[in-house]
């Protein structure tokens, strides 16, 4: 059964952009009607604004979408994630998808994980257990672009490949992500299976990487699948250089997964597997579109650093930590 | 478990029975067997939907796996039976009994070449038994999604954005255009695509509103950008749109009001023409104001062949869905070769959509293909970027 912890409320609280507003307004000198008129000489989408609906805005009575408060946040050289990721209220709303919060919540049943801390890592290619905990983490992954792992390859052919691990206590693996930064030309030649992984991993192009790539992405739990995702979202968030993030999949719950945040598909491509044809899933969104989603927005908040661990029971009191 | 086997060679049949028994405990499962479609038919009717997989040949004399097919598809209690299709004919009329019975809405596990490994119909099936409690679930997320989105009032709220791709002439790699793609956006969702409001839309009667909201948007990000003028700006149309004379008039006025912007109107063909007259009398007027007509999606329906003689097109699109794979799809490189040819006589424009590799870019400019689009050269780009996007794309050039 699908049960992701997604809480559909309707609106994001509305203070965090209201305030906005207001400090950047008073900050710029700029009086409600000369902001109105800012905003419609800037851009396109404020023809029709007038200073009541700003006022409104600022006292929070109603607000605009994501999408266009992060046309008026950019205007004066900022991204929503710059916002969001300074308001608590709204990091709460992440940690709330990671966590179990309520207190009523048991261990769950399942075989080896029962909601106890884990520890997530970073695990560099150069790290002593990199190949084996590649291996570990893609042992059920049905993608037989990422077949790679049974070949006889060393160490340096993965530089640039970043594989985050999720262990319960005894080490167990209870999570995974794996992806890498990217061009964006090369993203789509591997989604139409002209290039393989390594060209995409070892791309030798001068040019910055404008793409991060996601080839796997798992956790045992719905909230350490979230946790997984908050990984790369706020890698892709933090650096302002990735214009765009890609999957390249053909795990079906992560596919559900991502069309229950709203990512549109970009391509389905039937592919022969080891023993039958497999559909592989490509999405290819820009940076506007993942952060204007509200719950991908809320996930790459989540702060992550290097090494840590995490109690899904006793998040809340371990949060200050982080 | 019940299974019918639909099959003329009584070889065939008996062999399949003793594999699935191979796989299958004997007293789980009843194996219904018919030597022909009428027959097939007939035992379905019998056992009243209470089948669990149909296995079904396609050619047999007194019925053939066709007829069973469109009597399937006749009766809503038996669209969900899982359906097998054998058969030893070849691939391409494989994969068209494959589409037609996808069309048909039926539950169709595979077409399965003979000879016939059991276990490949099998697997799936059991699978599809577990996953049919998931796939439910899914598709009332998908209808949920649909019905949570208020359009009119995102409307009301101008929650629309316009994107902007743009359209490459494949000889010069110069930007001549842009077409313009929108969505609209929520508290909660993100971006939403047309392939989820635009039905909504069109439930609601908004259509000539939203266009119009559309083609207003659109003009105001060109004439406040000098630099934008020098490119054509492409904007979907409909034929019902063209149906609605207030519509064209605030077009006409628009191109009046706007006229150093080149502006073409891209109409999409999936949709029937309501009223031929109307439609055609709405294109002249368009034409004789200077705003170009693009035929798009060419080759998705029926009708282009028609419309096509009928209406002075300054260009055609070819859809994304024979262009991104003809490097690997014959059919396809067929369909966009004698597109192009046919263009290329009727002194018409050919745009190919769905461009995403310098493989199939290097196959079109062979072909003699003018114009390219496609996240080759830039997924949709949110309009606040286009000026930056351009100059990028002119410094790498």
């Amino acid at each position: 059964m699908i049960c992701t912890p997604i809480s559909y409320q309707s609106k994001t609280s509305a203070q965090t952009f209201s305030n906005f507003l207001k400090h950047t307004r008073s900050e710029n000198n700029l009086s409600q009607e000369d902001l109105c008129s800012l905003l419609r000489q800037k851009s396109c989408l404020f023809d029709m604004l007038d200073s009541i609906t700003i006022s409104r805005w600022e006292r929070g009575v109603n607000i605009p979408s994501l999408a266009k408060q992060s046309e008026i946040v950019e205007i004066f050289g900022s991204e929503l994630f710059d916002i969001y990721r300074e308001d608590k209220k709204f990091i709460n709303e992440g940690l709330a998808l990671i966590n179990l919060f309520e207190s009523t919540i048991e261990r769950s049943d399942h075989p080896y994980y029962r909601n106890t801390p884990y520890r997530v890592e970073f695990i560099e290619s150069h790290h002593q257990n990199f190949m084996t905990l590649l291996q570990l983490s893609l042992i059920y992954e049905s993608n037989p672009r990422l077949s790679f792992v049974s070949r006889k390859l060393s160490q340096p052919f993965f530089r640039g490949l970043s594989l985050v691990v999720a262990f319960s206590f005894g080490d167990q693996i209870i999570g995974h992500s794996l992806f890498c930064r990217t061009q964006g030309k090369i993203a789509l030649e591997f989604m139409n299976d002209e290039v393989d992984l390594f060209e995409v991993i070892n791309h030798n192009s001068q040019a910055l990487p404008d793409t991060l790539m996601v080839f796997s992405s798992f956790g045992v739990t719905p909230y350490i699948e979230n946790y997984m995702m908050s990984v790369y979202l706020n890698e892709l968030a933090t650096s302002r250089s990735l214009k765009f993030l890609s999957f390249n999949i053909c795990d079906e719950s992560l596919k559900r997964k991502l069309t229950q945040f709203k990512l549109p598909i970009f391509k389905v491509r039937t592919i022969e597997g080891g023993f039958k044809p497999v559909k592989n899933y490509s999405f290819f969104s820009s940076r506007t579109e993942v952060m204007a989603n509200r719950n991908l927005l809320k996930l790459s908040v989540i702060p992550t650093s290097k090494s840590q661990t995490i109690d899904p029971i006793f998040f809340m009191q371990l949060e200050t930590n982080i | 478990m019940n299974i019918l086997i639909i099959d003329d060679q009584r070889f065939i049949r008996e062999t399949m029975k003793a594999d699935i028994h191979k796989y299958l405990a004997e007293d789980n499962v009843e194996i219904y067997e018919a030597s022909n479609g009428n027959q097939g038919i007939e035992l379905i009717l019998a056992v009243e939907a209470k089948l669990d997989l149909v296995i079904l040949d396609l050619k047999m004399d007194q019925g053939d796996g066709i007829a069973v097919i469109n009597m399937l598809a006749s009766e809503p209690r038996f669209t969900a039976i899982p359906i097998a299709v054998i058969s030893s004919s070849d691939k391409r009329t494989l994969e068209l009994v494959d589409s037609i019975i996808t069309g048909l809405k039926l539950n169709l596990l595979g077409v399965f070449a003979k000879p016939i490994n059991v276990n490949d119909i099998l697997t799936p099936l059991l699978d599809a038994s577990d996953d049919r409690n998931l796939a439910h679930q899914h598709e009332s997320i998908v209808q949920d999604m649909a019905a949570n989105i208020n359009v009119r009032q995102l409307l009301k709220n101008e929650q629309l954005i316009l994107c902007y791709q743009p359209k490459i002439n494949l000889k010069t790699k110069e930007i001549i255009g842009f077409e313009v793609l929108s969505r609209l956006c929520d508290q909660s969702n993100g971006y939403i695509y047309p392939d989820v409001f635009l039905p909504l839309v069109n439930q609601q009667g908004l259509n000539s509103l939203f266009s119009r909201m559309v083609i207003s948007q659109a003009l105001q990000c060109w004439s406040r950008q000098p630099l934008l003028m020098a490119f054509a700006l492409s904007i979907n149309i409909t034929a019902d749109d063209l149906t609605c004379d207030e519509l064209i008039e605030y077009i006409i006025e628009c191109g009046r009001e706007y006229k150093q912007i080149h502006l073409i109107l891209e109409l999409t063909e999936s949709q029937e023409i309501i009223n031929q007259d109307r439609v055609l009398n709405s294109i002249a007027r368009l034409i004789i104001n200077n705003i170009d007509i693009s035929l798009d999606d060419f080759g998705k329906s029926y009708s282009t062949y028609d419309r096509l003689d009928a209406i002075p097109f300054k260009e055609i699109k070819i859809d994304k869905s024979f262009v991104s794979d003809m490097d690997i799809n014959h059919q396809h490189y067929l369909i966009v070769e004698s597109t192009i040819a046919l263009a290329q006589k009727m002194h018409v424009k050919v745009v190919a959509e769905g461009v995403e590799t310098s493989a199939i870019e290097l196959i079109l400019s062979e072909l003699g293909c003018d114009v390219a689009q496609g996240y080759l050269y830039s997924p949709p780009i949110e309009g606040r970027y286009l000026i930056d996007w351009i100059a990028q794309y002119n410094r790498s050039a």
